[in-house]
């Protein structure tokens, strides 16, 4: 497999808190789980691949082209952040199709496209509705369905499932692994639950203080941790 | 019948003999008047009554045998004639009656609300206002028909004291004091508490009084004058000119500020604290003071108005573009505050999202920004816009001409006098008032978007 994403000696400060040493190596159609505490860094360093911070040093290598400076909504990887990030002046539809917008593609393109992803999220009774009336799960699946509209060669997800239900939670993270396989996807999602990583059970990364303690696959991590702190952080 | 029942009656019927008996020995009243004679008999026939048993309603017989004996000498004092004597008396039963009615069938509050209210009418139209008795008798009668209801209560209590003590302004009282009402029976919520709908009170009525220049400006006049002062060329030249500037004016405002109030609310600058206590300046300065400024620096003798002219043409001193001027100058925080504002409410993640999904950044301007801040940037233009079409002293300094109103109205006011210019005043309020509310009324059917965003 050819690598896609590659992350060199990268360093990015947030006011006091830095993330600094990062090495990365992401392969396409790669599910890496992106683990640590609470304020281990993993939202800056999603934010810093996205394109909203910018590092200090290091590079950010995609597909071989360099695109540390290149501004975030030209380097075709979509972040999700945890919030719920739907745009409240447009119905469900006018969501899912915002990406697609400014394309020059006509809407029966952009409706032929949308009715893809439609489906696979099951929103077919949703998508004139106004997004304030979804629920927290329909909102995610939506904002799932908006992403990946976009073909993205990326997606950031930052604690996707962070504000639901433990049943609404692993029937989404199903739904991810789904689409991860069926569409080809490449996706790096930030966590804090070991369980997920469990569930997706392909790669992992431990953050703990702004650093890498660890990559490999999610066996080896749980099975080889290579030291205390990774040994607590998932064994706890 | 216990025996108490029978001593009252015959303790009050003893004291109108007795008093009867005094007065007319001393004078005070003619002892063979048919009022007082027939007085007298009441007392008796329903003293006799009373010992026959054939009085069923203890409370009422009582309270009538008092008010008969009492009228019999107090009523020589108070009332100008035996006919209006008479007149109160029989009110005053049926008020009794009432009253007895109301303490049997609602809950105490009513009945002393209803004592209070009788005396408060008493004194109000019989001693303060020296015998008003056709007024006391007919509030008597609103009395006793608004007694079982304390809303309709306190609008009746509306109307008197509007008519008693505003009595100029009798009619905008009453119905200032009826909305009030309206609006304090009308709170709902779970927060609605007595010290909170105080506080609402309070606020109202000041507002109210705030505003009560407005309402009589309004209501005071004639609308044919304010007609005819339509048909005069001076005045509608005069509100052209103020319509034209005003809509430039926020057109200009909302056209160049608007990016500017975008950019400000998202960016991070050194000096923006203090950039943004500058845009106030204009509400603190007195107008007149900006009107000086300005004639200092866009005069047409002063350096940066003389290169204007020089070079586009364009002066200031008395045009229609220093109007324009002096308005954006007074305007322009009313606008550029809600603008920044709610640019400000407008969630960042948003915009991230946006730009993730590819949008530019002009793209998510337009399409994510612009959008949700659209009310807030509407809302400021419209202040802004009255702000501009109201503004007198820095207009009147830079171009007293071509003439706007408030120029307009503040040169007929020296030139003429307040009663001829108060049509103008009213036909001026009547139009700014119809463009505010109606650009008010286009903003809030604009769909709201707020709210929804953790």
């Amino acid at each position: 497999m050819k690598t896609l994403l590659q992350i060199q000696d990268l360093r990015v400060t947030k006011g006091l808190f830095s993330v600094s040493g990062i090495n990365l190596s992401l392969e396409d159609n790669d599910y890496l789980i992106l683990l640590g505490p609470t304020g281990s860094g993993k939202t800056i360093l999603l934010r810093t691949i996205a394109g909203f911070n910018v590092p200090d040093s290091g590079r950010i290598i995609l597909e071989g082209n360099d695109i540390t400076g290149i501004p975030a909504y030209r380097r075709g990887i979509v972040y999700l952040s945890q919030h719920n990030d739907l745009f409240p002046h447009l119905n469900v539809y006018d969501n899912i199709a915002f990406g697609l917008r400014f394309n020059g593609m006509t809407s029966w393109d952009i409706s032929q496209r949308i009715g893809k992803y439609i489906e696979i999220f099951g929103l077919q009774n949703l998508v004139r509705r106004d997004v304030r009336t979804l629920s927290g799960g329909e909102g995610k699946k939506v904002m799932m369905a908006r992403a990946l509209a976009v073909h993205p060669r990326i997606l950031l997800l930052d604690e996707p499932l962070g504000m639901l239900d433990h049943n609404a939670r692993f029937s989404l993270l199903e739904k991810f692994m789904e689409v991860h396989s069926k569409l080809n996807l490449t996706i790096i999602q930030v966590s804090h639950h070991r369980e997920e990583a469990r569930f997706v059970n392909q790669k992992a990364a431990v953050l703990n203080m702004g650093r890498i303690e660890q990559t490999g696959s999610v066996e080896e991590v749980f099975s080889k941790p290579v030291n205390v702190f990774v040994k607590d952080f998932i064994g706890k | 019948m216990p025996m108490i029942l029978k001593t009252i009656p015959a303790t009050i019927l003893l004291l109108h003999i007795g008093s009867y008996a005094f007065f007319s020995i001393n004078g005070k009243i003619s002892p063979f008047e048919l009022f007082n004679m027939m007085l007298l008999v009441a007392n008796i026939i329903i003293f006799i009554m009373f010992l026959k048993a054939k009085i069923s309603d203890y409370t009422i017989g009582l309270s009538a045998m008092f008010l008969i004996g009492s009228h019999a000498f107090i009523g020589q004092f108070l009332a100008p004639d035996s006919l209006t004597s008479g007149a109160i008396l029989l009110i005053n039963i049926l008020t009794v009656y009432t009253g007895v009615q109301l303490v049997r069938h609602l809950p105490s509050c009513y009945w002393y609300a209803f004592v209070g209210s009788y005396f408060a009418l008493f004194w109000l139209f019989i001693l303060r206002q020296d015998n008003a008795e056709a007024l006391f008798l007919a509030s008597l009668m609103g009395l006793c028909a608004v007694a079982r209801n304390f809303r309709l209560m306190s609008y009746f209590w509306g109307f008197v004291m509007a008519f008693s003590f505003c009595q100029p302004f009798a009619w905008e009282a009453a119905v200032t004091v009826i909305i009030v009402l309206n609006i304090m029976f009308n709170i709902r919520g779970s927060f609605s508490s007595t010290p909170a709908k105080f506080a609402l009170l309070v606020g109202l009525v000041f507002i109210f009084l705030v505003l009560l220049p407005v309402v009589s400006v309004l209501i005071g006049e004639d609308p044919r004058n304010i007609i005819n002062v339509l048909k005069d060329a001076r005045v509608l030249s005069a509100l052209k000119t103020t319509l034209i500037s005003a809509t430039a004016c926020s057109v200009i405002l909302l056209l160049v500020l608007t990016p500017f109030a975008y950019a400000a609310a998202r960016l991070h600058f050194p000096g923006r604290n203090l950039l943004f206590a500058l845009i106030d300046v204009p509400i603190i300065i007195p107008q007149s003071v900006a009107g000086i400024a300005l004639i200092k620096i866009f005069g047409r003798e002063q350096v940066i108005g003389q290169f204007l002219y020089d070079t586009l043409g364009i002066y200031f001193d008395d045009t229609l573009f220093g109007i324009c001027l002096a308005q954006i100058f007074v305007s322009l925080p009313f606008f550029l505050k809600p603008a920044i504002q709610s640019f400000e409410n407008v969630p960042a993640n948003l915009e991230h999202a946006a730009c993730s999904l590819g949008s530019s950044p002009a793209g998510t301007f337009f399409r994510v920004a612009l959008p949700l801040a659209a009310k807030g940037i509407l809302i400021g233009t419209v202040i802004a816009w009255g702000r501009a079409a109201g503004e007198f002293g820095a207009v009147l300094l830079l171009a007293p001409s071509p003439e706007s109103v408030p120029v307009l109205a503040f040169n007929r006011f020296q030139s003429i006098g307040m009663v001829e210019t108060a049509p103008l005043v009213a036909a001026f309020l009547i139009f700014s008032l119809a463009m505010f509310f109606l650009l008010q009324f286009v903003i809030n059917t604009m769909k709201s978007h707020n709210a929804t965003v953790q």
